[in-house]
């Protein structure tokens, strides 16, 4: 009896210490496991990483919006807004900070995809299909992100990642957007990834050839410039759509918040009968803390799609690229072209213009600042305007059109990681191209 | 860990003295012992005592006429040892033989405790003079007096080394703070654990519903029973509560129920009625004129709002059994209304402690508590739908009357409410059932080997409740129903086996093996519903629902073993090691190492001392000290932050995931205490002066905070063991017996208690919490940082040509310090006085002296113009009081302006009973009958200018204390009590 009784107590603590499990998963949220290797965490990620790009397409537009002269905020609260729109930055505000932890956001989400998609059975269409929208959407959050920082990091999932220099960062996009298009032209239909993965209104081919365009231009590489966009299908427009749980994050800051709005120069300094304007602003002039402003049509609703791209960004890098490769006169007949485009659906500005007869698109020089004044029109709202300001070589002090050339890079960053380079001198002293 | 229930601590205690008799002779039969023990000065009966027959297993408590009477006792020599809490222990000699064996005691009441039983933080119950640390305790006359309605209410005042503060006047509790010897940490809570018969139970007091307070208006100990404690031990930091592990960081209170004294059945009937009131109200704008000179009506909604509070107690319990078993039964109703319109608590509980000796060696022990809850809250601090909130904000020109049954929307915005409308539309009720069992085994297969085994479990079902009906505020006008639904269950099993050798004469070793494994699971499902039927209350009536589920699970398991020495009953050394892990602890990191050392000499008792001079001026003297570790898991919300997870993440039309952007830390580590404490506890005249005084110092390191992480990598923040924390302090205890004689017994306990708290280490920017608490390295946690005006030649804020304060342009903005909620020092002055048998009188002021709190309730009173302050403006032109117009509101950036003195001292208790003569407890057929006319918090003596310094409107928070922002005023309580026994 004591014994049996001591043998019970010696195994009770046994017992209760049998159900010991100090392993726990956590029920709330999925663990890096369960995401990365598996079919349905592979899949899920990549819906993750549009999401991901899809919200941070703001912290792009809005900063180089209001620093270049597209934006202004009709809230003299907004410290950190008004500072931007006259060039003044402080390394903590949103608007230095938003760009670069939403843009290594999206390269994080699209890094666990390239490291991990090929290692799960995927099946080869939608593996391509997931890697070419991986490799893209990279591609792009480094393209946005070296228009924004002089210098930035490309390879972030590095033990200590180095700042590399413009030129580096360029390539660095461009061969990303080279295997994007290696990924996509491998397999011809993808049914699981266009219907459960891919965001409706996203055409991955003609997103792709349009940024190595971009890119190919911003690098002054012409050929391939136009290589790339004459393989664009420009009646195609290519979008990010928003829905009512994931809003467009421009209507968000605009529209909803009223943080930014367009400036009433972009009206007053355009042709008359110029049908983009109306595209882009509407409703009566108000005063901003700075400039005039008015209300921000172009995307005036929850579910308003973001394009990747309008049509009439290729059309006017074709132009430039025949201007810039002696062909004149096929630059000037693409400028009239997107001069005089008109009608259709409504998803992207048209000008609606008259043709500019052929003395007014003689030179290179005529060409080019036509060009650079459709670009002002054509791609407004979609954050490349500041980039055109620095090609410019328009960037100063005393600037209407841009009033420093960089970002800072961010507080966060400067706080966490030792290699961020010394702040550039900002802005130049006299017109410049900050390069 | 050892967690015992009183019978295994006399089991064990059997064990204890089994060995210090002489050796038992060999049973020759058995005969019973009985007896009656009474006190010393009195001749009253002393209950509750503990009875132990040396050489045994055998013992059992007083009943209530103070008489025992034991079975089965071996005849032959022996001895016979009677303790009680508050006296001095008697053994005695005796034989038993096969007559009757009759021995009474007479106890001396000690103010010295160094005899009583401690069971917290030790392996095994031993005697406080064993310990190097100090342990606080509080027997349930202290807790029965006070007339709280919660446990630790009646705390307040009581301990040295506690910060006790009752965060605001809700019914049902209030939630109140324990801070132990200082705050430890700045994110993983600074709540003590709290144990109750050997059960870890549950004391959260999340915020579920929005009630303008980030946290509940109530923490969860509130379901106990004041009724139905036997006592409270508290053990404030590590050196004591190393044997706790990981979960010990900020002490461990330990509470025990009642478990019944042998003997005929002892029935207790008590009824209590209770009326609160508002104790200050604030002084408001009530100028007869407006900005124009023209006369203009205000109103002040405190009238419509506060409202005499009516309470109802009855609580009966019963109890009794034989030596081989007892039992407890207690069952009690109270119904308390607030202060404030349409807030009210309830709680029904029910108690059955039961303990059966099985066998000679072996004892079970069961308790099962069954509660039922529920409070009506009102919304009120920084909610804009708070009751008092709006008072702050309206203009007093509004009436917020109902025109033709409409109730005004408030005019300073959508999100605010119109009071009148809330109290009496509104509905946010709070039900809680909650079941706390407990069964436990004491096995002593030789006198000198004793093992138990206890399994624990608290669980309760929540469901936070809020209906706003349709049309009753701006913001929401088609009416919202939130119900939140939380299950919450913590299961413990404990075990520890001791072995006692005595390899010589003067030599006594203590040997210990323990181990406990604790779970806990708690599971919040979110439902609201908006576009409600303009009759419906459930979230099943709105049109428009939504809901979200959140789940955590924790286990914590741990190991230890603890071996103590005693020579001659003086000299007492212990070490002790625990080795534990969590669940929560990063995989890297899980198991953690936490020793204790610990050294006690009761020098007085050595017979150099006595003879010495020193013997003069020491009636009693002991000398103590102790190190010990422990350590504090990350958060319930933390809990899983050492794993990389991955987020919802919706894209359009598809639903994806995300990593979070809070990376996990596979390295994390419990925040990490080491604490030094030094002290004497000192007998002075006789033994009428008893003191006990103790230095400490706590430095916890690894301090969790969130730290930032590069942008690049995708992520923002990452949970690191990354601060560093101090707490120095010292804190004494006296108890005076003032005067005595046969009919009139005075005596007297202060407290005193001051720490010091600096944040030692912050990697990072330092940043504010709250409104103004800062934490910042360098500084004590939570120190009221904001912006600073210019200062004019003398010293005052500068004003401008209109006489407004000048605020700086954005540029030359200055920060600075403006105050310190941490009080310098606390005291209390207990004072009890008894005449003859049956009068008794007490009083309990209970003082914080030196804290500062953030008077935003003024601040917002200003901004607006409702304060008093801002009437003045509205003087006309001629009157020499008037200020400025504008004034008043050009403070408002300034929060300097508005910290105030917190010092305070409190009347927290006073009462008076009186048992009524016998002859009339008779006539109504009881053995005794009192009658006792109490207070709570009947005046505070303070410079503060609000409410009352001792609130806080982030409820249980821990860096953000100190400010008072439209929080429910604590009420004075006035109470008429009669107990009756049977």
């Amino acid at each position: 009896m004591t014994n049996k009784t001591l043998l019970t107590f010696a195994f009770a603590p046994l017992l209760a210490l049998s159900g010991c499990d100090l392993d726990k998963t956590n029920p709330n949220a999925p663990s890096q496991d369960a995401i990365l290797t598996s079919r349905q965490g592979i899949v899920a990620l990549a819906v993750g990483l549009q999401a991901r790009f899809g919200s941070g397409m703001s912290a792009f537009i809005y900063p180089g919006g209001l620093i270049s002269d597209e934006f202004g905020t009709p809230i003299a609260a907004l410290q950190s807004y008004k500072d931007a729109e006259v060039g003044a930055l402080a390394d903590t505000y949103g608007a230095v900070e938003d760009p670069w932890n939403t843009h290594y956001q999206t390269i994080k989400t699209a890094d666990d995809l390239i490291a991990n998609a090929p290692n799960v059975a995927l099946g080869d269409e939608t593996l391509s299909g997931i890697l070419a929208l991986s490799y893209m959407m990279k591609g792009m959050s480094l393209g946005d992100l070296l228009q924004q920082y002089q210098q930035i990091i490309v390879n972030p999932r590095e033990a200590a990642p180095a700042f590399v220099d413009r030129s580096v960062a360029l390539a660095a996009v461009l061969a990303l957007l080279d295997s994007a298009a290696a990924q996509e032209s491998r397999v011809t239909t993808r049914a699981e990834f266009n219907g459960t993965i891919k965001t409706a209104g996203l055409s991955l081919k003609n997103t792709i050839f349009t940024m190595q365009a971009r890119y190919h231009r911003i690098g002054n590489n012409w050929a391939a410039a136009l290589a790339a966009a004459n393989q664009v299908d420009t009646a195609v427009v290519s979008f990010m759509n928003f829905s009512d749980q994931a809003i467009n994050p421009v209507f968000d800051l605009s529209s909803r918040s009223s943080y930014i709005r367009p400036r009433d120069t972009i009206r007053v300094a355009a042709e008359v009968g110029d049908a983009r304007v109306a595209f882009i602003l509407g409703g009566p002039t108000v005063a901003g803390t700075v400039r005039p402003i008015r209300s921000f049509t172009q995307y005036s609703a929850t579910t308003s799609p973001i394009p990747f791209y309008y049509p009439g960004e290729v059309m006017l890098i074709k132009a430039e690229a025949y201007a810039n490769t002696n062909q004149l006169p096929l630059a000037a007949q693409m400028v009239n072209y997107v001069r005089t485009r008109c009608g259709g659906a409504a998803n992207q500005p048209k000008a609606c213009l008259t043709a500019l007869p052929a003395s007014a698109l003689t030179t290179r020089e005529q060409i080019l600042a036509e060009i650079y004044k459709q670009r002002k029109y054509e791609l407004f709202g979609l954050g490349l305007r500041w980039e055109d300001v620095r090609r410019q070589g328009l960037v100063s002090a005393t600037s209407p059109f841009a009033k420093r050339c960089w970002l800072l890079y961010p507080n966060s960053e400067r706080n966490t990681n030792t290699a961020v380079p010394a702040n550039p001198a900002d802005p130049p002293a006299s017109l410049s191209t900050c390069l | 860990m050892s967690i015992l229930s009183r019978q295994g601590k006399l089991s064990a205690l059997a064990v204890v003295f089994s060995l210090l008799s002489a050796s038992p002779g060999l049973a020759q039969g058995t005969a019973t012992v009985s007896g009656r023990v009474v006190d010393a000065a009195g001749g009253t009966a002393v209950a509750a005592a503990q009875v132990l027959i040396g050489g045994t297993q055998l013992g059992t408590s007083t009943d209530a006429n103070g008489e025992y009477r034991i079975a089965g006792v071996p005849v032959g020599a022996r001895t016979i040892t009677v303790r009680r809490i508050g006296y001095t222990p008697q053994t005695r000699s005796v034989t038993v033989g096969t007559a009757i064996n009759s021995f009474d005691f007479s106890l001396q009441a000690a103010a010295s405790s160094l005899d009583r039983v401690i069971v917290t933080g030790t392996a095994t119950p031993t005697t406080a003079r064993a310990l190097g640390t100090s342990v606080a305790s509080v027997d349930n006359s202290q807790i029965a007096e006070a007339r709280s309605t919660t446990v630790d209410q009646a705390l307040q005042g009581k301990i040295a080394g506690a910060q006790i503060t009752q965060n605001s006047g809700t019914p049902g509790g209030g939630g109140l703070s324990v801070r132990l010897r200082g705050t430890g940490s700045i994110i993983s809570g600074s709540e003590p654990l709290y144990i109750v018969d050997g059960v870890i139970v549950d004391n959260s007091s999340d915020q579920l519903i929005n009630f303008g307070a980030r946290s509940n208006p109530q923490n969860r100990l509130a379901d106990l029973d004041p009724n139905d404690i036997d006592r409270i031990e508290i053990v404030r930091g590590a050196a004591a509560a190393a044997l706790y592990g990981s979960r010990a960081n900020n002490g461990v209170v330990q509470i025990f129920t009642k478990r019944g004294v042998a003997g005929a059945p002892r029935i207790t009937f008590g009824s209590r009625y209770t009326t609160s009131r508002v104790a200050k109200r604030l002084d408001l704008n009530l100028a007869p004129l407006d900005a124009a000179g023209n006369p203009v009506t205000r109103y002040d909604y405190q009238d419509e709002i506060f409202q005499t509070g009516n309470m109802k107690e009855m609580n009966l319990s019963a109890e009794g059994g034989t030596d081989r078993s007892t039992y407890y039964a207690g069952a009690s109703y109270s119904d308390e209304e607030g202060i404030i319109k349409a807030s009210s608590s309830t709680r029904k509980s029910a108690r059955l402690n039961l303990s059966q000796q099985l066998f000679t060696p072996l004892r079970v022990n069961f308790g099962a508590n069954f509660v039922n809850s529920v409070s009506n809250f009102q919304p009120n601090g920084e909610s804009g739908t708070g009751v008092i909130t709006a008072l702050l904000f309206t203009p007093t020109t509004f009436s917020f009357f109902p025109v033709n049954g409409i109730y005004p929307q408030a005019p300073t915005g959508a999100g605010f409410a119109n009071p009148l409308a809330v109290i009496d539309t509104w509905k946010a009720p709070q039900t809680t059932n909650r079941f706390i069992g407990s069964a436990s085994a004491v096995y002593t297969p030789r006198t000198n080997l004793i093992m138990q085994y206890t399994l624990g479990y608290d669980g309760y079902q929540l469901e936070a409740d809020q209906l706003i009906p349709r049309g009753t505020i701006a913001s929401e006008p088609t009416g919202l129903s939130i119900a939140i639904l939380r299950d919450s269950r913590i299961v413990n099993n404990d075990g520890v086996a001791t072995l006692t050798t005595k390899p010589g004469s003067d030599i006594e070793l203590g040997s210990s093996l323990g181990f406990n494994y604790t779970t806990q699971f708690i599971s919040t499902t979110s439902t609201s519903a908006r576009d409600l039927l303009p009759t419906g209350e459930l979230v099943g009536a709105g049109a428009i629902p939504s809901a979200s589920q959140s789940r955590f699970e924790l286990a914590t398991l741990g190991f230890y073993g603890q071996q103590t020495a005693a020579w001659r009953d003086r000299l007492y050394l212990t070490g002790a090691l625990r080795r534990d892990a969590s669940s929560t602890f990063g995989a890297n990191d899980r198991w953690q190492w936490y020793p204790k050392l610990s050294a006690s000499y009761v020098i007085g008792e050595e017979s150099w001392f006595r003879d010495s001079f020193l013997g003069n001026v020491f009636g009693s003297l002991r000398l103590r000290s102790a190190l010990g570790f422990a350590g504090n898991q990350p958060s319930l919300a933390n809990a899983y932050a050492s794993l990389d997870s991955y987020v919802k993440r919706v894209n359009n039309d598809h639903v994806g995931v995300v990593n979070s952007l809070a990376l996990g830390n596979s390295e994390l580590r419990p925040e990490r205490q080491r604490e030094v404490e030094f002290g004497a506890d000192m007998g002075f005249f006789a033994d009428r002066l008893y003191l006990e005084a103790t230095v400490y110092s706590k430095k916890v390191t690894d301090a969790l905070l969130v730290r930032p992480q590069p942008g690049s990598s995708g992520y923002t923040t990452k949970l690191d063991n990354i601060g560093e924390i101090s707490n120095k302090g010292f804190e004494i205890l006296a108890r005076t017996r003032n005067f005595e004689s046969p009919t009139v017994r005075w005596s007297s306990t202060v407290t005193y208690s001051r720490n010091r708290n600096r944040l030692d280490k912050l990697l990072g920017a330092p940043f504010t919490l709250g409104y103004a608490n800062r934490v910042e390295q360098g500084q004590p946690i939570g120190y009221f940082y904001a912006e600073l005006p210019q200062l004019d030649a003398s010293g005052n804020p500068a004003l401008d040509a209109a006489g407004l304060i000048i605020r700086s342009p954005v540029a030359t903005r200055v920060s600075g310090n403006v105050g310190d909620p941490n009080p310098d020092w606390l005291g209390s002055l207990l004072n009890e006085v008894s005449i003859g048998k049956r009068f008794q009188f007490r009083f309990l002021l209970d003082g914080s002296f030196g804290g500062d709190v953030l008077n935003f309730t003024k601040r917002t009173l200003d901004t607006f113009g409702t304060s008093a302050d801002a009437a003045l403006e509205l003087l006309p032109a001629s009157d020499p009081n008037r200020v400025a117009p504008g004034y008043a509101r050009s403070r408002r950036f300034f929060f300097g302006e508005y910290t105030e003195d917190g010092t305070y001292v409190k009347l927290r208790e006073i009462s008076a009973s009186f048992d009524l003569a016998p002859s009339l407890a008779r006539s109504v057929r009881a053995a005794g009958l009192a009658l006792t006319l109490s207070g709570r918090n009947l005046h505070t003596w303070t410079s503060y200018t609000g409410f009352d310094p001792e609130m806080n409107l982030f409820g249980t928070l821990t860096v953000e204390r100190g400010n008072d922002f439209g929080t429910y005023p604590i009420p004075r309580m006035w109470s008429l009590g009669l107990r009756a026994t049977y």
